[in-house]
């Protein structure tokens, strides 16, 4: 499956789960700010990923969610030093280019785009 | 003259205890009521624990068990806390309630699905990747019985309350989620203020510790994990938290105007003063993030009381141990009390309760009355790993002395409806 | 605050008859009925295969574009609920951020939400796809399904069917973030949903309330629940329009109905200020319940009669004072004879007999919904001055106070009287006065 079809079928998943239009659905899109999702609806689109493409995405793989648990990773609001290097450990799939310039944890939502969640499929289906 | 509403008994069947003062004694002690999960195999579960009622027989609370025998397992709970409540406002040896102006105000929740039967009905009847109904109907009317279907319905704790009791006055049953039986105490008060009614059975009962509701909890990923160290997994206002533990359980309260309770010598435990609710009117389950709707129903409640926020002299908390709620709600206390925020001590039960859904706001105002009388806030107990973003009073741990003279106690329902009350020592 | 009044100021229903208040109250009033077969489901091995279902109906006409989403974790409860809200809203000429308009536009604050709701009962199919992927030896495997196969249920199922959730998602629509309560008692819920709102005008917790209930227990459960109460029909499956028959002398048990009906109460001055149209005002409210009635094989009507009594006390209404009465009629012959008579106890001190009127004939029982639908009923008559017919009825099952028309009827009235029960053993009534007076 190539590049190109794993983003059709993301974006009718998108669709799907979102409720919003073919055209809204761009790889630079935001999940949260862009196309209005809330917690719930991440795990929705899990799901829906894992029907679209018969793969299996285990808790946290696509979307991490305990790194903040841990104090050593975060001070102040915002990623240190080795919380950053372990996200990106969880996420080779993310583009980390822009959050790297402020990790304020309130701004960990650009790190989930249409293009990360294409990047993922794409490392699962190949 | 305005009419006033006092708590004249408690009753509890929960998860640390069957009675008011082991509930109290064990929080105390720093007990906690998690074990493996007992009432279906769960060992293979993401989550394999819970707050359970252990050991709990209804005929250790009345002679007459069998009368109940079809209701469901919240409603026997409700029973056995009822039948405490009511021998506690000493209306069991002396019973001067007029049965029209006894209401009962629950917050129920449903009984359980009879799963067995219910999912043999589903696989046998599949074809083709959908039931048949024709061959469903079959076997569902040779399988299903009609007192464990209509047991489900959330009113039937109501039925067996009002049986037991012969309430003939109003009877009402809510189910805001998580705060149901605090809002059933608020407009049950609410409703012996109107003087539609002169006294209340109220209070909340539910168990969502079966196979159904822990699945779609453990799908929507709200449960706590940690099987290995179950008996600390709920860490309410701690960075560790990793979700909530679901418990059951019920406790019932006999609430009546003051001077009618005053003139039968009723125990006067504590008087309801204030009362709010709000909804937040955001998000299906994220809760609008600022905490405005827990801080509405907390303003609401001071207003009805006519109090300034630097008079309340501890907050029982929400605190499920989820992210998100201990955020808000230390926000939404942020916005309601202002720089007197940081002052005033707030805890979680639940620490060591569990959550108790329906029946969880009925609980922690049982706590409340006991620490209004002892003068002892009870601790958030597993809190050893602050969250910076939670930078109020919780209380960590252990139990701490102080002058109580209000009392708050919160309860945020999942879908957003939020419920506060304000309880004072009776003058 | 014993001078705040309440009255209703939007209607909402959704019913088998119609959707949105001119379709239904002019199928009302043309005495429409829509039991017709079970179409949804094959229903040949169930003893009654008829009902009053909603046709062409889609919750997805009653919400904006970007809340469509979320129709997917509503259940058919939810989803007659949400637009029951939309129209009541419209029709009241309050704009929310979900109905925007011209109108006034609620102080969230001060807006306040009361919904009742029954049980849901989950879709077996989406259940059934996951469970079959947990078999073993043909019998469900608890180990299987808690090591993965739970993992074929969409994550967000248990969300579809919360009671909660049907004032969750009209609170997130309009705005509401006054008082909010979801009130679980059966077939009294909407009643009781529209007392308690009707109280938190008077003492001042809020101005505006969207309040009623909705609920679809068409579907295999529910049927085979209140078959299994002996609450259907089960001898008239080749006349599903006449069928359902509420205090006729042929009267033989309900059709499983779906509907709901939402309404605004409004403090009057409010009202007022805003130039919104009134169709009547609150007026009486009240509850009981019947301590008998865990006993699910007695007949019961929840002690309808001192719900009816205490709420004509709260009006300061006399029984002569009211001119028409919308009694629950079920059809169900033991609870038509217990309701009947409980009007006559009710109305104890009343000359002449009382016009009344029930819409469980022409769409089946509502269940929660019912009580919602029928203080929309009233509030229109009042309105009106129009008595709706009761189709299916032409001779008294026994000697009554109460007298049904088999056409619509213009006349006079004052006042109207609405009740609803439930099995359990709960009651509600609501006492509404045309406005003005």
């Amino acid at each position: 499956m190539n590049q190109a079809e794993v983003f059709e079928k993301v974006k009718a998943t998108l669709v799907d789960a979102l409720g919003v239009e073919e055209d809204e659905v761009t790889p630079e899109a935001t999940l949260t700010e862009d196309l209005g999702a809330e917690s719930i609806d991440f795990l929705d689109i899990v799901f829906r990923i894992e029907k679209a493409f018969n793969i299996t995405i285990p808790r946290g793989e696509l979307f991490p969610d305990n790194v903040l648990n841990n104090p050593d990773f975060v001070q102040d609001g915002k990623l240190t030093t080795s919380g950053l290097q372990r996200l990106k450990e969880r996420m080779p799939h993310a583009d980390f280019t822009d959050f790297e310039k402020d990790p304020d944890i309130n701004r960990m939502s650009t790190l989930f785009r249409v293009q990360t969640i294409c990047n993922y499929v794409l490392t699962k289906v190949s | 003259m305005k009419r006033r509403v006092v708590i004249t008994g408690m009753g509890t069947v929960n998860p640390l205890a069957h009675t008011v003062e082991e509930t109290w004694s064990a929080l105390l002690g720093g007990q906690s009521g998690f074990g493996p999960i007992t009432t279906f195999d769960a060992t293979t579960f993401p989550s394999r624990f819970a707050a359970m009622v252990k050991d709990y027989h209804l005929e250790d609370h009345v002679p007459d068990a069998a009368r109940h025998a079809t209701a469901g397992r919240h409603t026997h709970f409700a029973i056995g806390a009822a039948v405490q409540a009511w021998q506690a406002a000493g209306l069991a040896q002396r019973d001067t309630l007029d049965r029209e102006a006894l209401g009962l105000y629950l917050g129920s929740g449903e009984g359980r699905l009879d799963f067995d039967n219910f999912m043999s009905c589903i696989i046998d009847s599949w074809r083709g990747g959908a039931v048949d109904t024709a061959a469903w109907a079959k076997l569902a009317f040779h399988r299903m019985e009609l007192y464990r279907e209509v047991e489900q319905e959330a009113n039937m704790v109501l039925a067996h309350l009002a049986n037991r009791f012969g309430v003939a006055g109003p009877a009402y049953n809510v189910l805001t989620a998580c705060a149901a039986s605090t809002q059933a105490i608020g407009e049950a008060a609410s409703q012996i203020r109107a003087a539609d009614i002169d006294a209340a059975i109220t209070g909340g009962a539910h168990s969502m510790v079966h196979t159904m509701a822990i699945t779609g909890f453990t799908r929507l990923t709200a449960l706590s994990r940690r099987n290995d160290e179950m008996e600390t997994a709920s860490r309410p206002f701690d960075l560790t938290r990793d979700g909530f533990v679901i418990g059951e359980g019920a406790t019932i309260m006999i609430l009546e105007e003051y001077r009618a309770a005053k003139k039968r010598g009723a125990p006067m435990l504590a008087e309801i003063v204030g009362y709010g609710s709000s909804a937040d009117a955001y998000r299906i389950t994220d809760q609008d993030p600022e905490g405005a709707g827990a801080a509405a129903a907390m303003t609401a409640a001071l207003a009805d009381a006519g109090l300034s926020p630097k008079q309340i002299n501890y907050i029982n908390a929400h605190g499920t141990g989820t992210k998100q709620n201990d955020i808000v709600e230390t926000r939404a206390v942020k916005a309601a009390f202002g720089r007197h925020a940081p002052a005033i001590p707030i805890s979680s039960v639940k620490s060591q309760l569990g959550h108790l859904i329906g029946a969880a706001g009925a609980t922690e105002l049982m706590t409340c009355v006991l620490a209004l009388r002892d003068g002892t806030i009870p601790p958030t107990a597993h809190l050893t790993t602050p969250d910076p973003d939670c930078d109020l009073d919780y209380v960590p741990n252990t139990p701490r002395k102080a002058k109580l003279k209000y009392v708050m106690s919160n309860s945020m329902g999942f879908g957003g409806q939020n419920n506060s009350l304000i309880i004072a020592a009776v003058k | 605050m014993a001078d705040r009044r309440v009255v209703i100021t939007g209607l909402g229903p959704v019913a088998p008859s119609g959707v949105g208040i001119e379709a239904f109250w002019s199928a009302a009033l043309a005495g429409r009925r829509c039991v017709r077969r079970v179409e949804d489901f094959d229903p040949s091995n169930f003893p009654t295969q008829i009902c009053g279902p909603l046709t062409d109906f889609s919750a997805r006409d009653f919400v904006p574009k970007d809340y469509r989403k979320a129709v997917k974790v509503m259940a058919r409860d939810i989803q007659i609920a949400v637009a029951c809200a939309d129209l009541a809203i419209r029709d009241a000429g309050l704009s929310t951020p979900s109905a925007p308009g011209p109108g006034h536009v609620p102080d969230p604050r001060r807006f306040g939400c009361n919904i009742g709701s029954g049980l849901m009962c989950a879709d077996m199919n989406e259940l059934g796809s996951a469970l079959v992927s947990s078999l073993s030896d043909g019998r469900f495997d608890f180990r299987a399904w808690g090591s993965g196969a739970m993992e074929n249920l969409a994550p967000l199922w248990l969300l579809k069917y919360l009671p909660n959730m049907l004032a969750c998602h009209s609170t997130i629509l309009h705005q509401c973030r006054g008082p909010s309560n979801t009130i679980a008692c059966g077939d009294a819920s909407g009643h009781l949903a529209v007392a308690e709102a009707a109280s938190w005008i008077r003492r001042g917790a809020a101005d505006v309330v969207l309040a009623g209930a909705a609920e679809s227990k068409l579907n295999p459960m529910g049927l085979l629940r209140q078959t299994l109460l002996g609450r259907t029909c089960v001898s008239r499956n080749d006349e599903p329009a006449s069928a359902c028959c509420p205090f006729d002398a042929s009267h033989a048990g309900t059709a499983i109905g779906e509907g709901g009906g939402l309404i605004i109460l409004e403090e009057l001055k409010h009202a007022r200020a805003r130039k919104a149209r009134i169709y009547a005002e609150v007026v009486g409210w009240a509850a009981a319940s019947d301590p008998a009635a865990v006993d699910l094989r007695r007949p019961t009507c929840g002690n309808v009669a001192a719900a009816l009594r205490r709420a004509l006390a709260k009006a300061s209404l006399a029984p002569d004072q009211i001119d028409l009465a919308l009694p629950h009629g079920t059809a169900v012959p033991a609870e038509d004879d217990a309701e009947t008579a409980a009007w006559s106890v009710a109305l104890t001190g009343r000359a002449a007999p009382l016009a009344a009127c029930t819409a469980t004939g022409a769409m089946g029982s509502l269940f929660a919904g019912a009580s919602g639908i029928s203080t929309i009923a009233a509030a229109m008559a009042l309105h009106t001055q129009t008595i709706p017919p009761t189709v299916n009825f032409t001779a008294p099952a026994a000697p009554s106070s109460l007298t049904f028309q088999p056409t619509a009827a213009w006349t006079p009235l004052r006042a109207a009287a609405c009740a609803s029960f439930t099995v359990g053993g709960q009651s509600a009534a609501c006492v509404l006065k045309r406005y003005p007076a």
